[in-house]
């Protein structure tokens, strides 16, 4: 058990900033996942928490201990590496009981502790094997199993699932999700993979050229990205992004207009939004929230929207992808590719024209300079 | 892998150019190897002794029985079996030491670790010569050692008379030392590079485990140099046991027989008594040896798992 706050942490690598101010709390018990690209910091930002490197300015708090000048050993975490690093000499069994022997825990508590860890983890029939005799599945079991047996209070996950196949990283996964709920343990956990983060999390926080991009729970990242880097980043496919501008009609009522595209924006979204810069905006819209001509006439023009024709919306199919449950169809909306998720029994090919809605109420609009999102959060 | 088969010869001709190609080499081979290992093994079962041209004539294991029952053999067995374990175990902890330096990371570490080859680079002979220079009557560690033995005597109220090179215990250890000196960088070099391939997670997740910087050395490093230190054991061990350059140009097998290792034995059952029956049969005893421990070394490489096949 216990609660991490980072205070103003940054890290410098000679010139490179890899971790640029970061101040987060994390409560105690949570699943945070710390979501971003290669490179975006988040890997050194957990290598901070652990103790594995040392901050250039900040500071790390367990509780209310300040550990930022303790070292690794005396932190009470454990952590899982994205290679595993199980010593390859050594059996399962001494691997996991590495820990323990390490702060002089006695040979019988050792195997009683050993033993219930790999319990948990389903690994007590390959206790004597080395690790090379053993699958990728069962290596992260046995990594995970070793992170467990000290019941520590912070439990760090370096992208722990990214060396295993689709399909055992779906069942891992799930196994992450039951060990969070059975320990009473805080999950840091480095990804860079956004559906696992919003699977997994309880709160998601989103990092790019080593600062916070958005910290929020999943659904709030997902519906409110705070600009179009967070935006692209959740979501698969990424969101589409199209270029417009704000205008209002004499009747007072607004929409974003841009190439081969109009699209009424609805007054709650009005009254909820800081004051435009100038006028150029970002029109965010997922897949899931176009519809496609007469065939999703469910998606009736927003009243609020005024007299403008929400239908505006001219597209040209570039590329049709099945994907079994739904159809991907990438149409050209005014010289810009646009995902639209349909259902699959839709024939609609490459070639053909067609007319599109974007769900006013589900749509997104960013600055257009910076990328922040235009939307303060309800 | 080529595999030749008896069919080769009889198939198309396409299949020869391997051959032909490989010929060079071959014929150079069985020139300059296979047949000097013939023919010393031949020369081994022979009376062969150049005082007495007239006097050559094949005797069996004759040559053997005299080696095992002369006691020359069993002290020159004793002195390179000393000389061979010293110069391993030395040249592993000396080695590994500094390559664990060398992997840290310091300013300048790059002209540190190109010096390190130096000794590496120098002719055996030269190496001898070199170290005649500083043990020598007029050489600077002769006098350091000379100094620091007055000064023991001094303090202590001893009397240990320091007589350099002259003395057996001095040459044979200088020697020892002088191989030592010469014979570093190459295991360093093995080691560094084994060093180099250890993951680092493998010490950030012992870490994170407690373990101290000992724990980590002895759990973590060790287990992954296995490997090399076999690796490097055998080599010295092989080394050791033919040490014969740096014998010749330092002591010259004196004073007395304290540095007459079996190398040097066997250089003077040849060129000093003539006896290449002998010299040969010496030879091949070294060979058996050297190969005993060979075997031992790598059946232990590969009990431990550790060669991949």
């Amino acid at each position: 058990m216990a609660r991490v706050r980072l205070k103003n942490l940054t890290k410098h690598f000679g010139d490179v900033v890899a971790v640029d101010n970061v101040t987060l709390d994390i409560a105690d018990r949570e699943f945070l996942t710390l979501l971003g690209p290669s490179g975006c910091g988040k890997t050194t930002l957990l290598n901070m928490i652990a103790g594995l490197e040392s901050p250039t300015a900040g500071e790390v708090w367990f509780d209310d201990r300040n550990v930022t000048a303790v070292p690794p050993e005396r932190r009470d975490i454990a952590m899982v590496f994205q290679t595993y690093a199980l010593y390859p000499h050594m059996s399962v069994f001494d691997n996991v009981a590495f820990g323990l022997k390490m702060r002089g825990v006695p040979a019988e508590d050792r195997k009683r502790l050993v033993l219930a860890a790999s319990k948990t983890m389903e690994i007590e029939h390959l206790l004597d094997r080395k690790p090379r005799a053993l699958s990728g599945g069962q290596r992260q079991r046995v990594a995970l199993a070793r992170a467990i047996v000290r019941d520590p209070g912070v439990f760090l996950l370096d992208e722990p699932l990214s060396n295993l196949d689709a399909q055992l990283r779906v069942v891992m996964r799930t196994e992450l999700k039951r060990l969070h709920g059975e320990l009473e343990m805080t999950f840091v956990y480095v990804t860079h993979d956004q559906a696992e983060s919003l699977i997994l999390a309880d709160r998601i926080v989103v990092m790019q050229d080593g600062q916070i991009q958005q910290i929020g729970t999943p659904e709030s990242i997902y519906d409110c990205p705070a600009n179009t880097f967070v935006a692209g980043f959740v979501g698969s496919p990424p969101i589409n992004l199209l270029r417009g501008t704000l205008e209002q009609s004499a009747e007072g009522a607004w929409r974003v207009v841009g190439e081969g595209y109009a699209c009424g924006v609805p007054v709650s979204m009005i009254e909820r939004m800081k004051p435009p810069e100038g006028r150029e905006v970002f029109l965010g819209v997922r897949a899931e929230d176009i519809g496609i001509g007469e065939a999703t006439s469910s998606i009736e023009p927003d009243a609020a929207a005024g007299n403008f024709d929400p239908t505006g919306v001219r597209a040209k199919v570039v590329v049709r992808e099945p994907m079994g449950s739904d159809l991907y169809l990438t149409v050209d909306v005014g010289g810009t590719n646009v995902k639209v998720r349909t259902r699959p029994e839709n024939l609609l090919d490459r070639g053909d024209n067609v007319g599109l809605y974007f769900d006013p109420g589900k749509i997104h609009l960013f600055n257009g300079e910076s990328g922040e999102s235009l939307i303060s959060e309800s | 892998m080529t595999v030749l088969r008896p069919s080769l010869f009889m198939s198309r001709t396409r299949d020869l150019l391997p051959l032909l190609l490989n010929l060079p080499a071959v014929i150079l081979l069985l020139a300059f190897i296979a047949y000097p290992i013939g023919i010393s093994f031949w020369m081994s079962l022979h009376r062969y002794n150049l005082r007495r041209p007239d006097q050559v004539y094949f005797h069996g294991l004759e040559n053997y029985a005299t080696i095992l029952a002369s006691s020359e053999f069993w002290n020159a067995l004793w002195i390179s079996l000393y000389f061979t374990f010293m110069a391993v175990l030395l040249v592993i902890v000396i080695a590994m030491a500094i390559a664990l330096l060398l992997h840290e990371s310091f300013r300048g570490r790059g002209v540190v670790r190109a010096l390190l080859l130096i000794p590496w680079a120098i002719p055996g002979v030269v190496n001898g010569l070199m170290w005649v220079g500083l043990l020598g009557d007029y050489g600077a560690f002769n006098a350091m050692l000379e100094d620091t033995v007055a000064a023991v005597n001094y303090l202590f109220g001893i009397n240990i008379v320091y007589t350099g090179m002259a003395s057996p215990f001095v040459a044979l250890n200088a020697a020892i030392g002088a191989h030592v000196w010469r014979s570093v960088p190459f295991a360093c070099i093995i080691f560094l590079a084994a060093i180099q391939a250890i993951p680092t997670e493998q010490y950030r997740a012992a870490r994170v485990d407690g373990a101290t910087s000992w724990n980590r050395f002895r759990f973590i490093t060790l287990p992954w140099l296995y490997h090399a230190v076999l690796v490097v054991a055998i080599f010295e061990t092989m080394n050791g046991f033919r040490a014969f350059d740096l014998i010749y140009a330092l002591t010259g097998g004196g004073p007395g027989d304290a540095t007459h290792v079996i190398a040097w034995q066997t250089y003077k059952e040849a060129f000093a008594r003539l006896d290449f029956g002998g010299a040969n049969a010496y030879s091949y005893l070294i060979t058996l040896i050297t190969m005993t421990l060979a075997i031992i070394y790598i059946r232990l490489l590969y009990r431990r798992g550790l060669v991949q096949g």
